[in-house]
Order: structure tokens, then sequence, then C-alpha cells
């Protein structure tokens, strides 16, 4: 084939960059509320809402630059697909596009943190208004946007907090790599967290939402603007928790260098590997909920609306099966930074490190099974409470485990009591006390009384805080030297700790207290008799925010007034991140490890159905749960059905035609003849399916609004189209080319790969038309 | 008890013919062979000592399952039907495969049984067909697939009443749970004398994805706001629970207790990777490994 010269000079030339993002993101806004309120089904703004905050997000990333690499390639511009790392030390990267995990893992530390005082401020603020006991302060309504916000924003926090900065910037090192299976995958899931904060502090200018996280309906149905906040933002960091769950577990799977075996991964990534399987499968279930609730919102289906075939239990139990996981996300990297500091600071190998191991993978496999323990006082299926209980009951083993593990090793230890280590005890210490509380609220008898208190408060933020936070404070402290160059000052920190855990119990535990004696959460007002406790730990949580502004002194410090770059190993640590200088050259490794074979080898070609498989599969359950709660006319009034089970028929068959046509293809040579020949016919195929379904969704010939049938019938093919068309897109610039996009190395598996996500596509398609063809 | 079936009393027990001589049966070959050849699976060390154990108590589940007043009562309760099915998956055959007499019970037809046997099942070119069809069921793949669908199959609400009604298609239902539980566990649980396909990492993978299936199907039943199978029919039900109660209760037991027997052997499979993990890593010389620790 000849290539025209002048083509491979070409390149893109428009500047890209984070001011560009900002730039592109007005018009995108203004752009999709327009859009959303020309077309919105319902003058109130919703669907302009969302849409405008959907558009600015594009306009955002593609300002960014995400675009420039697919655009280049479908123009068959020359792309390196993976840029070399080159020695670049300009400040100008950390504000723009990089492909470089440890400026990426930098970006998400310092956004994290300034989120962090965002939301700690949000709780200062709440503590403020408990100071006494009516509404004085703040009145209810804004009491009640306070803790959504706060909670919200802490959540988004709390989702990344780890995994973001330490996992991005750290397994890379740890496991010998130059850098991660999927960098652009990478920068994605950091670039949708600074929107995800934004639009989510946009719900002020709304009144906020009046749900706190949880966003049960029906008032998350009837609450104001400030609500598509909540959906929009928790949405993006659903993508930034699926996107660096495929790529953590790429990366760990396959870019080890050789010699890093299974059994010498450092216990740090093995709690970012089990904590990514958790955020590939429950993130999908979370983006489905929303999306319901979107549809709610905009355009009047009733998959939570109670009185029309829908149920408010549906977004309970998505929800939470979301929701339990979640926390374990939180917490298993917490989990993976205590069993790898405690073996360095008690210069002794873990004590049982399969066991540890062993651990993370129980806790990994039954918090899929636990989250019914949220909804005990809900009305769900009260005979079932004792299994939850009993699950619930045995998910404590592998913790236990685990904290058994981490004790082992510190026994007849000589602990060098470094910050990192205090902060160690400081989360054991919590932890415990965090853990213990969860099991008295998974017994039914004492959460009967104890849902919803402050109890339950106490409980999470001693688990979250006091295990998290103190989990992320020593791995600040530990592993900061390596990332900004820089030794924080060790008496600061020392009195950072010790001023942090003490503010910390000091502000928590009442809270137990205060919950026995039945004090409500999220409201403002409480008795009178409890003001004494209440001003006690608002004083706390005072001291707690400026133990949190030390540290921040200590960073700023740091940083800018302690001369010098700090030793390469200051710990005297054996693994592998610190057997590299510091700072960390722009490849990692100048030598070292010879991975062989490509990092696409073995990548991951079914991560993307594996998520995608939970996407569906909430649409399913959801469509069984709407189905057996309602009776038939609840379910599919008079009137409403699917087009007809032929017309189905087509578009199923044209779907599997299309798969299996480009199946046939993909193990065609390319350029090949019959290469050629079919890649057209497979894309002729997909538009004729994605046609004949818009169509068939255009004259639907009943509303969205009767009944939960038609929601459920909406929605999922509605997703399934959606993904169809983006399945069409991406073959057509298969055609275009006339082969697969995707550099030498990628090519092969590329292709292979998408033959996967059709065939998954198909099989979709026909379990759809199962359930919404021929179930009654 | 109403209708005489006493706990106390082995005469008053539901005795299933059929069941009752099929554990008589496999009890006798596996007695004879051992009387005549010291079995190498058999005594020794390590694992092999239990085996006879797992044997015995997996025999001893299927008949505790079957023909004791247990099977009285779950003709009344779908939760007590429930957990008699779980014993026989999970319980009766990871023994039985844990126990694999596979070659021990074949020792105990007489020779002159086992001789024409085998010449049939091995050359008979009018079983060629089935031979293949057995080479495929007992890949993995197939026996995933299979024990799944069989799972979900009897599940199904006509196909469940219709084993109500039917005592044949009872038997084999139960039949059938058992000897593709034993299919199923086959795969992972290594079987004297022979080799597992299953990688230890694939292993892992095999027992998880069955888990969430499994529990698919439970939470199915769980969230069910009516109740599915003709147990509602009953005028009574034993403790006076209601039918939906009934069926709740019943998924929760698969869910939970059904777990079990998925938990250890995923946990015994991460424990056996780990172990294939340190081979090959000690497999590198110390130059290769670097710095790695
Ligand atoms: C030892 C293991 C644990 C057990 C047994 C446990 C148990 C429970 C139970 C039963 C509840 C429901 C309380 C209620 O609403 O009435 C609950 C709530 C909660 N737990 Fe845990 N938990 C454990 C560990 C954790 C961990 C590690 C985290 C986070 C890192 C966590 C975060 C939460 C949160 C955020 C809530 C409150 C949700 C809400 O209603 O807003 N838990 N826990
Ligand atoms: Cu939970």
């Amino acid at each position: 084939m000849v290539v025209p010269n002048a083509l491979s000079d070409r390149n893109l030339s428009f500047p890209t960059g984070l001011i560009t993002g900002i730039v592109l993101a007005i018009p995108g806004y203004f752009i999709g509320v327009w859009t959303g309120n020309l077309f919105g089904l319902f003058d109130d703004q919703n669907t302009g809402v969302i849409l405008g905050y959907a558009f600015a997000v594009i306009g955002f990333l593609v300002g960014l630059g995400f675009l420039n690499y697919p655009l280049a390639r479908l123009l068959g511009w020359p792309v390196t697909a993976v840029p070399q790392t080159v020695e670049e030390r300009t400040w100008g990267r950390y504000f723009s596009l990089s492909l470089d995990h440890k400026v990426i893992g930098m970006q998400y530390l310092v956004t994290i943190l300034i989120m962090l005082l965002f939301g700690a401020i949000g709780a200062m603020l709440i503590r403020t208004s408990l100071l006494v006991p009516d509404a004085s302060i703040t009145p209810p309504g804004q009491y009640i946007m306070l803790i959504g916000l706060h909670s919200v924003m802490m959540i988004f926090i709390t989702s990344a907090v780890i995994l973001g900065p330490f996992g991005n910037y750290l397994v890379p090192l740890m496991i010998g790599a130059r850098r991660m299976a999927f960098p652009r995958l990478e920068a994605l899931s950091f670039w949708v967290v600074p929107p995800a904060a934004v639009i989510l502090a946009a719900a002020v200018f709304w009144g906020g939402f009046p749900t706190g996280w949880t966003g049960y309906p029906p008032l998350s149905e009837q609450a104001g603007q400030g609500m598509d906040s909540y959906i929009v933002g928790f949405v993006l960091i659903a993508i930034a928790l699926v996107t660096s769950g495929i790529n953590m577990l790429a990366t760990i799977i396959a870019m080890r260098a050789p010699g890093m075996t299974w059994t010498r991964l450092p216990m740090f990534v093995w709690g970012i590997f089990a904590t990514a399987i958790l955020g590939l499968l429950a993130a999908p279930v979370l983006a489905t909920a929303l999306v319901q609730l979107a549809m709610d919102r905009t355009t009047n289906t009733t998959f939570f609306v109670a009185a029309n075939g829908g149920s408010n239990y549906l977004w309970e139990n998505l929800f939470w099966f979301f929701g339990h996981p979640e926390v374990y996300i939180f917490i298993l990297p917490a989990f993976g930074i205590i069993m790898e500091l405690v073996p360095h600071f008690a210069r002794k190998p873990l004590w049982g490190y399969r066991t540890g191991v062993v651990g993370l993978f129980g806790v990994t496999l039954l918090s899929w099974f636990v989250w019914q323990h949220h909804l005990f006082m809900s009305g769900i299926a009260p005979v079932l409470r004792p299994f939850y209980m009993l699950s619930t009951e045995l998910i404590s083993i592998p913790t236990g485990i685990i904290f058994l593990v981490t004790l082992g090793t510190m026994w007849r230890a000589r602990i060098w009591f470094s910050v990192p280590m205090l902060f160690c005890m400081g989360f054991l210490f919590n932890f415990l006390i965090g853990g213990i509380s969860g099991v008295y609220l998974s017994d039914v008898p004492t959460d009967v009384t104890l849902h919803g208190s402050y109890f339950s408060m106490a409980h999470f933020h001693y688990t979250i805080v006091g295990g998290e936070i103190f989990a992320m404070m020593a791995a600040c402290y530990y592993w900061l030297p390596k990332m900004t160059g820089k030794m924080l000052s060790p008496l600061i920190g020392r009195i950072h700790f010790w001023w942090m855990f003490i503010a910390f119990n000091s502000t928590f535990f009442p809270l137990f207290l205060l919950g026995i004696l039945d004090m409500p959460r999220r409201v403002s007002v409480y008795a009178a008799n409890l003001q004494f406790l209440n001003d006690w730990v608002t004083v706390s949580a005072y001291l707690l925010f400026g133990s949190m502004l030390l540290f921040a002194g200590n960073l700023v410090y740091s940083l800018f007034f302690v001369p010098g770059i700090a030793v390469a190993n200051p710990w005297h640590a054996r693994s592998l991140e610190w057997q590299v200088p510091t700072p960390v050259p722009a490849g990692n490794f100048d030598r070292v490890p010879l991975i062989v074979g490509g990092p696409y080898d073995y990548g991951l070609p079914n991560a993307k159905p594996a998520a995608d498989t939970f996407f569906f599969a909430a649409w399913w359950f959801s469509f069984f749960y709407l189905r057996a709660l309602n009776n038939d006319q609840a379910w599919r009034p008079q009137g409403v059905g699917p087009p007809s089970l032929g017309f189905g028929l087509v578009v199923l068959a044209l779907v599997v035609l299309m798969a299996g046509t480009y199946w046939v293809m993909s193990r065609a040579l390319y350029g090949s003849f019959s290469f050629s020949l079919l890649a057209p016919v497979s894309l002729v195929f997909g538009i004729a399916a994605c046609l004949f379904q818009g169509f068939g969704m255009w004259h639907l010939g009943f509303g969205l609004t009767q009944g939960g049938y038609a929601s459920v019938f909406a929605g999922l093919t509605g997703a399934w189209l959606i993904q169809l068309l983006g399945a069409v897109a991406w073959l057509a610039t298969v055609v275009v080319q006339g082969r697969p996009s995707g550099d030498t190395v990628v090519r092969p598996h590329s292709a292979a790969t998408f033959g996967w996500i059709l065939v998954f596509l198909a099989a979709v398609g026909v379990i759809n038309y199962l359930l919404l063809y021929l179930v009654k | 008890m109403a209708t005489g079936v006493s706990w106390l009393n082995p005469l008053t027990w539901p005795i299933e013919p059929w069941v009752l001589l099929g554990v008589e049966v496999t009890a006798i070959l596996y007695l004879r062979s051992r009387s005549r050849i010291p079995s190498p699976a058999g005594g020794g060390s390590g694992w092999g000592r239990w085996r006879p154990l797992c044997f015995w108590l997996g025999l001893a589940t299927i008949f505790f399952a079957l023909d004791t007043p247990v099977e009285w009562y779950a003709r009344q309760l779908f939760w007590v039907h429930m957990t008699q099915h779980l014993l026989l998956i999970m319980v009766a055959a990871p023994l039985l495969v844990a126990a694999s007499p596979w070659m021990q019970l074949w020792r105990g037809l007489p020779l002159g049984v086992r001789r024409p046997l085998a010449r049939v099942a091995i050359k008979h070119p009018a079983l060629a067909v089935l031979r293949r069809l057995f080479a495929l069921i007992v890949t993995p793949t197939a026996a995933w697939i299979l024990s799944s669908a069989n799972l979900w199959f009897w599940h199904w609400p006509a196909a469940y009443d219709l084993t109500l009604r039917n005592h044949t298609i009872h038997h084999l239902e139960h039949g059938l749970f058992l000897c593709l539980g034993i299919l199923f566990w086959a795969q992972v649980i290594d079987q004297h004398p022979f080799r597992l396909r299953l990688s230890p990492f694939k292993r892992v993978a095999y027992v998880f994805t069955a888990t969430i299936q499994a529990w698919a199907l439970a939470a199915l039943l769980a969230f069910a706001t009516s109740p599915f199978y003709a147990y509602a029919l009953l005028p009574f039900r034993p403790g006076g629970i209601s039918a939906l109660t009934d069926q709740q209760y019943g998924a929760g037991i698969m869910w939970v207790p059904g777990s079990i027997t998925y938990s250890i052997v995923f946990i015994a499979c991460l424990y056996l990777w780990f172990g294939a993990e340190d081979a090959r890593a000690n497999s590198f010389t110390p130059r290769q490994v670097g710095v790695a620790k």
C-alpha cells in the first residue's frame, strides 16, 4: 500500500491542556442545557442540567486532548500507541494530560487533598450547627444540604484516596513495570474526578440535595436539580472505578517483571488487586441504578415509583449491592498498606503471607452477599435477616485474619516507631473499634434500635477515618519521600499523629454514646440533655481539623523549605519501589525488569465484558425484581408490550450476524481479501440493527410512564442500543482504514477483544429478547 | 408426628428402595475391593488416610438426605427440600470426590464382569458416539455449564412441580444433582489417580464464577414476592409458617450455608495456586530476580 509521505509528517497542532479543557467545558455545558431544554420532556430542567454536565465533561476531556489519539488514528496519521516517556520535568505536565503514571499519581494526590479540605469544611459546618440542640444555627433545609455535600464529597474522596494516588504511582514501580497497561485509561480514570467534584459542588446553586449519600427514592425523585449533581458526579466516580479496575488488573496480571511471581507481590499490590476486582464489578451496578434514577427524573419512567409498577426497594437493593463492596473498596487498599508497612518497621517477614492474601480474597468474595444488612429495617424480606446477619458476621473472619497476620508480625518484634508505623498502630486501634461496632450493627436485634442513629455514624467514621484515612497518612509519611523527593518532618509528624489520634477518638467515640442515647442521624435538632456531649464532639472535631492543617503545614514545609532531596531509601526497605533513584526517572527502571512478552500478550480481553456483565445483570435483576413485585396490571398495563416478536427477532438476527461476520473476519489475515470483504458486511449488519432498533424505540406505542415493564424495556434496550452504536462506530473506523485501529502490537489483540465484545453484545441481545419479548 | 414418622424408629422412615439399593451396592463394592487388595489410595500417609472417611461420610449423607425423616419433611417444606438438595450437591458430592473411590469401586466388581464391561465400553463401535460425548462432558467448561444449567432448570416452577407430582422424575432430579455435582467438584478436587486439567489459578476462577451463579439463583428466590412452587397449595406447613416465608428460608439456606463448600474449596484452591507460584518463583535464578523480595 502506498502511503503518501506528506501524511506522516502531519500532526495535530491545536493546543490541548487544562485551559482548553475548561474553555471547552463551558460552551459544552450551555449546549447541553440548551439541547436538554429543547428536547426535554418536562419543564423541570432536569434533562437540561444533566445533559449540561455531561457535555461539559465531554468538552473538558476533549479540550484536555483525549480525542487527539483516536482522531489521529482515524485519519491515518502516524501515532505512537504509547509515547516513549521522556524526561521532562516542568510544572506544566501536572496541568495537562500526562500518560506517566507518576504524574497521574501526583495529580490524584493533590486533587484529593484539595477535595478533602472542602469535605472537611463541610464537616466543620455540620458540627458547628450541632453546637446547639435546636435549628437556630442552620435551618433544616440547609443542614440536610450540608450533610449531602459533605457525605458524597467524602465518598468520592475515599473511593480513590489510596487507589488513585498511591495505586497509580506505586503499582508499576512495585511490580517492576515501566508503566501501566493502559496509560490513556489511567489518565481518564483521573481526569473524571475533578469534574465530579466540581459538579457535585455545583449542587449548591440548586440548594443541594436532601438524601445524603444513599440517594433513596422517593425523596431523590422529588428533589430539585441539586440531585442531578449527585447523579452525574457519582456516574463519573463509577467510571473512574471501572477504568482503574480494568487497568490495575491488567497491569498486575500482565506487566510484572520476570521473577515477580504472584507469591512475591507486595501486600500493597494485593490490596489494590482485590480492590480492583470489587471496583470493576460493583461500580457498573451503581451506574445502572443511577441511570434508572436519571431516567425517572427526566423521562418519567417509573423504576422507583411504587405506585406505578416500580419499587423504591429496587434502588435500595442496587445501591447497597454496590454500597457494601464500596466500603471494602475503601478499606482493602488500607489493609494492603498496613500489611506492607508493618513488616518493614517490625523488621520481620509478614507473618502468614498466604493467609493474609487469602483474607483479602475472602473479604472480596464475601462482600457480595452481605448488603442486606443495610436494609434490616427497610421491611424487605424480614425472614432473610438472620441469613444476612450470619453472612455479615462471617465477613469478620477474613477481616480478623488480616488483623491477626498484622499483629503476628509485630509479635516480639523490635519495632521501629517511625511516623508511618505510628499511623499503622493508630489504624489497628481504630479499626478494631470500628470492626467490633460493625458486628453489633449486624446483629438484627441491636440494629433494630441502633439503625439510623449516631451509633452507625460512629461505626463508619471509625472504619473510614480511623481506618482508611489513618492508613493514607501512614502511606503519605512512608512514600512521599519517594514521590516528592522530600522527607516530611518526623517531629511535626509525631505531633501530628498524637494530635490527630487523640482528637479523632475524642470526636468519634462519644458518638457511640450519643447513638445509644438515641440521637438520630441527619437532623440538626436533638434532645437538649445531649448538648454537653455534642459540644464536646464539636470542639474535638475542630481540633481534628486543626491536626489536618498541621499535616498540610508539614507538607508545605517539606516541599518548599527543606533544601535538598531525600535519600533514595530512607527506610532501608527491601521492596522494589525503593530501589529506584529519587526522583524516579521517567522510565522507572533504566535497566531492570526485562518483561518477557508484550504487555498486551495476555492483557485482559474479557475485562470489559466482565464489567458490562454486571451492568446488564443489574438491569436483568431490575426486570425480575419489578416483575415479581408487581401485579400484572402495574407491571404491564393494557396496551403495553414489545413491538412484535418478529421485529425483535430481526434486530437480534442482525446483531448476531454482525458479530458472526466480525468473528470470522477477525480470524482472517489483515488486508486479505476476505478481511476487506467481511468488514463492510459486518458494518452493514450493525448499522441495520441500530436503525431498526432505533426505529422500534421511537415508535414504542406506549409511554414510558406506563408501568414497570415500559421502564425496563426503555432502559435495557436503550443501554444495549448505545453500546451497539459504539461498536458500529468502532467498526466504521476499521472499514475506513481497512484495518482495526491500534498499533502493530495491539492490533491482533484489540481485534480479538473487540470480537469478544461483539459476541457479548449479541449474547446480551438474546437474553434481553427472552426477557422482554417472551416472559409474560 | 401425625403420620407416625419418628426419628427414633427407623422402621417408620420413608425408605426409598432405589436409594437404599444404590447406597448398599456402592458400599459393598467398596468393601469388597478393600478386603482383597490393599489399595494404594487408602491407608498410608497424607490425604490418603482420610479418603475412606470421606467416602463413608458421603454415602451416609446421601442416605441421611433421602431416606430419613428429612425426606418426610421435604415433602411439606420447601426449605427442607432445598437443604436436601444442598446435602447432595454441596456435601455428598464433594465428599465422594475427595474420597475418589472410583478405582476401588471398579475393582470391587467380579473380574468376570469387569473384563467384558471394559471391553464393551472402550472398544465397541456402537458406543463411539457415547464415548465422544463423555469425553466432552468431563471437560471443565462443559461440567460448569451442565451443573449450573441443571441447577437452574429444576428451579423453573414447571419442572419443580413436576418433580413433586412424579416420583420417577424426582429420583432423576436427585440423581442428576448428585452426578453433576460429582462432575463439578471433580474439576477442582484432585482425584486419585487422575490429574486435573485446570491450572490452580483457573480452579480459583471456576469456583468463584460458580459461586456467583448459585447466588444469583438464591437471590431470585429470596426477593420473589410470591411463592413459585406447588408447596403453596399445602394447607399446613410444620411450624405454621407461610408459603412465602418457607420459600425465603429456602433461598437463605441456598445462599449462606450453600456457600460454605464453595468458600472452603475456593480458599483451598488459592493456597494450591500459591504453592504452584512458589515453585515457579524458586525456579528463577537469583540474578534474574534482582531486588524482588
Ligand atoms: C467488620 C466488618 C464490618 C461489619 C460487620 C459492618 C457492619 C455494618 C452494618 C450492619 C451496617 C448497617 C448499620 C445500619 O445502617 O443500621 C454498617 C454500616 C456502615 N458501614 Fe460497616 N461493617 C463493617 C466494616 C465496615 C468497613 C470496613 C467500612 C468502611 C471502610 C464500613 C462502612 C460502613 C458505612 C459507610 C456504613 C453506613 C452506611 C449508611 O447507612 O450510610 N463498614 N456496617
Ligand atoms: Cu455494609
